[in-house]
């Protein structure tokens, strides 16, 4: 069957369904040109600046990015399966559990998802995805976000049980799964179940880079009404369309976007741009689907922040020598997984929805899909507050031992028989920035997250033609969670917290 | 079950306080190495420290100690910690490090807490067999880092007050607006 999509006004469902049913996806040859003018609503295109805005849009742009990476990942898996097995030693571990974690949560400030844009697993994933000449389409039911909630549950638990971050070989072992798992969905399915629907790492990245300064948008919403080809989504010749199934038109956050700008090279009109944008937009005011995968993916997100934070404490440990010895749990592992799940999907899950009952019986109100309607209403305002504790916990320790990868390379080429950077390594080099200056910086991270947060919810609870004050009936309960987070999350991080991989080793 | 869910809240509560630095044992608080395989008299000392930063009241150090002619592990050892302040007021302690306490069991660890901030002079005296080695190192000690109870409790009430007094500020002037009209 072909078919074409008309151009005119467009909806996601219809265009969505296109896609669904379209056997053979025919484009248009007739191409609108871009006047000037008609860009003049962005305010800064990063696609269009001189040299760097070229090469970002180039054929092969992506990959000037991604072999980079690739080549890291690859001597992650190297040096974590021969390399000395001290995790502040090994470059897997440092370069994972450090560097990685560091410096994704800055790119989302300066950039946006910079870590999808050069992901290294989606390179073998493009050799899969061709091979998937019959492949079938990601089941419709698990079209959504619990899988990702419980892959993340499952990499933070595994995490503090195996001792990840203290071990090169299993840190080795998990970015080998990665690829494995990564390539084997691709080779099954059609579209890009793996970046939308399974990786935690995606689900992390597309939570947080609603902070993000820049976003996909398009030039011209005049071009996008005349084009027929929607090659930004289908795709065109030879360039693939978007593998999350965006539409260029239609996208208002950056929730589900990779950056990987096929979207920008596969548009005739060149009408696609990486445009700068107010970064708390998302969390205040933009409407997000309401679904209750979602938003419970970006609450929970914030209390694994805490979590995660936890799990590096003095006083977990005596939270699992007590339920070992007043629980008579035994299993470090069950432990644990009660600890996490508790801590960080089912308090949260119970929260929000004690939160949108609360709001909706003291407003009186009775919003079509009830307490999915609040509770997608004010999630997005968990996100700037989980941003803050997550860059005041991998922020520490990357401003602790940002420099360690240094010594580390010259242990591995020292090791390796090559003595380029010197006869010794210099293991003194290690913190980024003066140390006093970290935990007030910690501290202003998760209070100035926590600020932002109060204002997107007061943003979303001032509704036209409603009284203030009802809005603030609604919203309180949500603003009491944020306030007792926050105010778990400064207890956690006045204690001294455990380095992970920076010249330490695993208890 | 009262019992246990009393601990529960009880811990909860703890929990949810700011409390002061209490790291307890070597590994809570990070690691970083000082010596690596530091030639000392017939051995080579690989020294590491931690919490990262160490700080007044808390500082472990471990050692492991590999007889330089074979580089193998030398694991019956009398293993000395001494911590000395320089050029300032403080207690000098010397403790007998051990494998009990250290979390790689062929290595030795002592907690050595410094009573004061600033440099101390961090000693390690090994004797065995082989014969005796010695080493040191310098170490800066921070002062605990904390915010304090009130603020940690005080900022984040504060901002939920503001939002809750902006609210009655917009219902107060939304009220005179529309009387006005």
């Amino acid at each position: 069957m072909v078919r074409w999509l008309t151009g005119g006004s467009y909806n996601a469902k219809s265009i969505s369904r296109s896609l669904l049913d379209a056997d053979v996806i025919m484009t248009t040859v007739e191409r609108p040109t871009l006047g000037q003018a008609e860009a003049g609503g962005i305010r800064f295109d990063l696609l269009h600046q001189p040299w760097l805005g070229r090469l970002l849009r180039r054929r092969y742009g992506r990959l000037l990015f991604q072999i980079p990476l690739l080549l890291l990942l690859l001597l992650v898996i190297y040096d974590g399966f021969t390399g000395p097995q001290l995790a502040p030693a090994n470059s897997a571990t440092v370069l994972a559990w450090v560097h990685y974690r560091g410096l994704v949560i800055v790119g989302f400030l300066v950039l946006g998802n910079a870590f999808c844009m050069g992901c290294p697993f989606t390179l073998p994933r493009t050799l899969a995805h061709k091979l998937s000449l019959h492949g079938g389409r990601w089941p419709r039911r698990l079209r959504n976000k619990w899988i990702a909630i419980g892959g993340l549950l499952l990499i933070f638990w595994l995490y503090e049980w195996l001792d990840i971050w203290a071990s090169p070989l299993l840190t080795a072992w998990l970015a080998l799964a990665y690829l494995v798992l990564a390539f084997a969905l691709e080779a099954f399915f059609t579209e890009s179940p793996f970046c939308k629907y399974v990786c935690p790492l995606g689900a992390f990245n597309f939570t947080y880079a609603a902070i993000s300064p820049f976003q996909i948008q398009t030039r011209s919403a005049q071009v996008c009404r005349t084009c027929q080809g929607k090659e930004c989504v289908r795709g065109s010749k030879d360039t693939p369309g978007c593998g999350t199934e965006l539409y260029v038109p239609m996208i208002q956050s950056n929730m589900d976007c990779t950056f990987c700008l096929d979207c920008a090279r596969a548009c005739p009109y060149d009408n696609v741009a990486l445009g700068l944008r107010s970064p708390i937009k998302e969390s205040a005011a933009l409407r997000w689907p309401r679904r209750w995968s979602l938003s419970l993916m970006v609450i929970c997100l914030a209390f694994m922040g805490l979590m995660n934070a936890f799990g590096m404490v003095p006083p977990v440990y005596a939270l699992l020598d007590w339920l070992d010895v007043g629980l008579r749990l035994h299993s470090e592992a069950l432990r644990l997984g009660l600890i996490f799940i508790l801590g960080d999907f089912l308090i949260p899950a119970g929260l929000a929805y004690g939160a949108a009952w609360i709001g909706m019986h003291w407003t009186r109100s009775r919003p079509p899909d009830g307490l999915k309607d609040l509770t997608a209403q004010y999630a997005p305002a968990f996100i700037p507050v989980g941003f803050g504790i997550w860059l005041a916990h991998y922020g520490f320790h990357f401003a602790i031992g940002g420099l360690s990868i240094l010594p580390v390379m010259q242990s591995f080429f020292l090791d390796h028989g090559y003595s380029w950077f010197g006869a010794q390594p210099n293991w003194e080099l290690s913190t980024v920035i003066p140390i006093e200056w970290i935990f007030p910086l910690q501290v202003t991270a998760i209070l100035g997250g926590f600020l932002i947060s109060l204002y997107a919810l007061a943003r979303r609870a001032l509704r036209p033609n409603r009284e203030p004050l009802l809005g603030l009936r609604e919203m309180i309960p949500w603003a009491i969670v944020v306030t007792v987070l926050v105010l778990l999350s400064l207890a956690v991080f006045n204690l001294p917290m455990e380095m992970r991989g920076t010249r330490m080793f695993g208890v | 079950m009262k019992h246990r869910l009393l601990t529960v809240m009880l811990l909860l509560t703890l929990l949810s306080l700011p409390l002061a630095a209490d790291a307890s044992g070597p590994g809570t608080g990070g690691r970083r190495v000082r010596l690596d395989d530091y030639p000392s008299g017939p051995y080579l000392l690989r020294a590491v420290t931690s919490p990262t930063p160490p700080r007044q009241g808390d500082f472990n150090v471990e050692v492991r100690i590999l007889d330089a002619d074979t580089r193998e592990v030398v694991t019956e050892a009398l293993v000395m910690i001494r911590i000395d302040p320089v050029d300032h007021e403080g207690t000098p302690l010397e403790k007998e490090a051990n494998h009990a306490y250290a979390p790689l069991p062929e290595e030795y660890a002592a907690h050595v807490p410094p009573d004061t901030t600033g440099l101390w002079l961090v000693s390690i005296k090994v004797e065995s067999e082989f014969g005796v080695g010695e080493a040191s190192f310098y170490q800066d000690i921070a002062a605990q880092n904390s915010i304090g109870g009130a603020l940690s409790v005080g900022l984040p009430f504060a901002g939920l007050l503001l939002l809750v007094l902006f609210f009655f500020w917009l219902q107060r002037n939304s009220k005179q607006a529309s009387l006005s009209k």
